[in-house]
């Protein structure tokens, strides 16, 4: 697994993809932390990193597309398929490697808190809670991006698939309150990725969210290897 | 049967059954272990408030009240689907954790109309955002503006107050019950339906009560005083006077179209209020409503009475307006404080023509106690009845009742202070912030950009 995280990662340098990645994020966070932060003198990061949860729609495909699609379309997937290691070590080894990158990103923007502790008192613990939830949200949507990466073969079709699914899931709270069906409404609700990151976002570490992030990105990378695994019997 | 037989024995089948059976018992898994998770998290509530204020966590105060309570209470958010407040949210979860007997219930005033319609008062209409305290017989209306403060110099919510609010409210509902006030009658007072509407809406029950024959009853909390035109006997002022020293309340509002009522203000005088008997005509334009300087808007003074008007910067309207002002603030185990004035630009003319200068109170309260700072009656007079118009109740709904739960409500102020909201400010010259904009916004992506087209090119040339 070491060995496909170590190349998927160094894929994301020696390719633009990687650059591209955290160059459009950089790009769009400054903006908003600029325009949120900095204009209205405040330390405050929700409405900042509410704002950003938009911007995960579109990058996140271009992080994801090529993950497995490149493999399919240069016929790489044969060797690796039928190297000596598992299918879920591939799939992680090529997860663990998108989420590191997600990871390194915000680690970079944490100039910026670091930047408001020259000019004011920061509250610590809610911009950790931030952090920690947009990271989470973000490991979710690789999940979902990933998924979609083992299911076609071209990377534009795999990165528009992706993009509608996950605007899907950004607008889910409209969807929810949709239905008049109390039921169906709660479990929109209980389903909603965005819902259980906005209580990150108003201060809450709460262990139940936490659990259903990792279980949510979870069921993505299980339903990835099996859809792998499909291809070797069918 | 062969075919059958070949489909049940193929690869594809067996792989396709395992692995969908793999799958679905893995989302199930996932499934229970959230589902486990999540009633373990309600239940001993796993979450971390990690806020400075520390928005989330009860006091011990609160804690206290909601494990004692005994009847079934329905803790309900007025809010429309999609438009979540999740900072009402959580505290009303917070809340119900407590104790069993309360729940939360969520009505959508779009999608259930009629639920929220119950909640209806006068002079309150039920925005999303309210919160409603009910416990199956009475309720009360929490208003969404009631629970944030809102600072005009930063033009956001910068306290939450919900706490505060809700707690009272559960323990005032449930000392209500046997709350009464009287309005006399008798003297050619004016009744007021506005004030009846608000007092049954706030669930404190009323009589018209003949003070001639029927004096001042301690089974009231309060006597309610509107415009009267005959004054009252020295008797009546005599039964005023002892109603008062059992630390009871009366509230009386004067007109100046009124004839004098020379008994009433003396007794009122020797309480440290001296009736004027002059029309109060404002003079600054910016406080004028409806075209005359007859109706304005008052300054309100800060007051128990007055907290929910001054944080929210409410306005009150008053109309054809006497001056009613203390004679002293605190003189013979009597304190008498101002509620509303008028601007110093106003004027007010007494009935024999003579005009003075403001500012002049319009409504004022005594509160009276004796050596062992107890309390012996709080009496609040106000210098024109038209403040309980039909037409102002919308506006002037907080501060009468306001002053009817001051007065009358023995239900101890909650020591729950308000959290801030504000976040902290950064201390940035505009240099400063030119500066950081750019490393952020421009050279940061940039290099992060050029990086990758060096690298690009790089490899493209190998």
């Amino acid at each position: 697994m070491t060995a496909v995280f170590n190349r998927e990662l160094k894929a994301y340098f020696t390719s633009p993809t990687g650059y591209i990645f955290l160059g459009v994020y950089l790009l769009f966070s400054g903006i908003f932390f600029v325009a949120i932060n900095l204009q209205n003198t405040i330390t405050e990061m929700a409405y900042y990193f509410s704002n950003l949860t938009v911007i995960l729609v579109f990058i996140v495909p271009l992080l994801t597309m090529r993950l497995f699609t490149e493999e399919r379309r240069n016929k790489t997937d044969q060797l690796l398929l039928t190297a000596p290691i598992t299918v879920t070590k591939i799939v992680l080894g090529k997860y663990f490697s998108a989420i590191c990158l997600f990871g390194i990103t915000l680690i970079i923007t944490l100039v910026y808190p670091l930047m408001m502790l020259l000019y004011g008192n920061l509250m610590i613990f809610p911009i950790i809670a931030h952090y920690l939830g947009f990271y989470l949200l973000g490991c979710s949507l690789i999940a979902v991006g990933v998924f979609v990466s083992c299911t076609t073969e071209s990377q534009i079709t795999a990165a528009i698939i992706t993009f509608v699914i996950l605007l899907f899931i950004q607008l889910s709270g409209m969807v929810a309150s949709l239905f008049n069906n109390a039921i169906v409404k709660k479990v929109i609700d209980w389903l909603s990725v965005m819902n259980r990151y906005s209580e990150f976002t108003t201060g809450i570490l709460s262990v139940s969210s936490i659990i259903f992030f990792i279980s949510f990105a979870a069921v993505f990378i299980f339903l990835t290897i099996q859809t792998i695994e499909k291809r070797r019997w069918s | 049967m062969k075919k059958l037989k070949r489909f049940f024995t193929d690869k594809k089948f067996i792989y396709g059954s395992g692995s969908a059976v793999t799958l679905a018992g893995f989302i199930a898994i996932a499934i229970l272990v959230n589902v486990i998770v999540g009633v373990l998290s309600d239940k001993f509530t796993l979450k971390a408030d990690l806020t400075e204020s520390k928005i989330y966590e009860l006091t011990e105060q609160t804690i206290e009240i909601v494990k004692n309570i005994n009847e079934k209470t329905d803790l309900v958010l007025i809010e429309v689907s999609g438009n979540e407040d999740m900072l009402k949210h959580e505290l009303l979860m917070r809340y119900v954790n407590l104790n069993s007997n309360l729940s939360l219930k969520i009505y959508d005033p779009v999608k259930d109309p009629s639920k929220v319609q119950r909640y209806q008062t006068l002079g309150s209409s039920i925005s999303p955002g309210t919160i409603v305290v009910d416990n199956g017989e009475n309720f009360k209306v929490i208003s969404s503006s009631e629970l944030y403060s809102y600072n005009p110099m930063s033009g956001a919510n910068d306290q939450f107050n919900a706490e505060n609010k809700i707690t009272t409210a559960i323990t005032s509902l449930s000392k209500r019950a046997d709350i009464k006030v009287a309005f006399t009658e008798g003297h050619g007072e004016k009744s007021s339906t506005a004030m009846q509407q608000l007092l049954k809406e706030d669930n404190i029950e009323f009589e018209t009560v003949s003070t001639l024959s029927e004096g001042f009853s301690e089974s009231f909390d309060a006597f309610v005083i509107i415009s009267p035109k005959a004054d009252f006997t020295a008797d009546e002022i005599e039964a005023v006077d002892s109603y008062l020293k059992k630390g009871k309340s009366i509230q009386v509002y004067l007109d100046f179209n009124a004839p004098p009522l020379p008994r009433l203000e003396s007794y009122l005088s020797d309480l440290g209020i001296s009736i004027g008997g002059n029309i109060i005509f404002e003079g600054d334009t910016k406080r004028i409503a409806y075209n005359t300087p007859l109706c304005f808007v008052p300054i309100v003074k800060s007051h128990p009475i007055t907290t929910a008007i001054v944080n929210n910067n409410l306005n009150l309207l008053v109309y054809q307006a006497m001056e009613v002002s203390p004679i002293w603030e605190e003189k013979n185990y009597v304190k008498v404080e101002t509620l509303l004035t008028s601007s110093d630009k106003s004027m007010a003319n007494d009935r024999q023509g003579q005009s003075a200068r403001g500012p002049f109170s319009v409504a004022v309260i005594a509160t009276r106690y004796n050596n062992d700072n107890k309390n012996e009656g709080k009496i609040f007079v106000a210098g024109t009845s038209e403040i309980l118009n039909d037409e102002f109740t919308m506006m002037n709904k907080d501060f009468i009742l306001g002053s009817v739960n001051w007065q009358i409500d023995e239900t101890e102020p909650m020591n729950i202070r308000p959290k801030s909201l504000s976040p902290a400010r950064l201390d940035m010259r505009q240099q400063d912030i030119k500066l950081w904009s750019l490393v952020f916004a421009i050279f940061l992506p940039i290099i992060v950009l050029a990086a990758g087209l060096i690298t690009w090119l790089r490899r493209r040339h190998l």
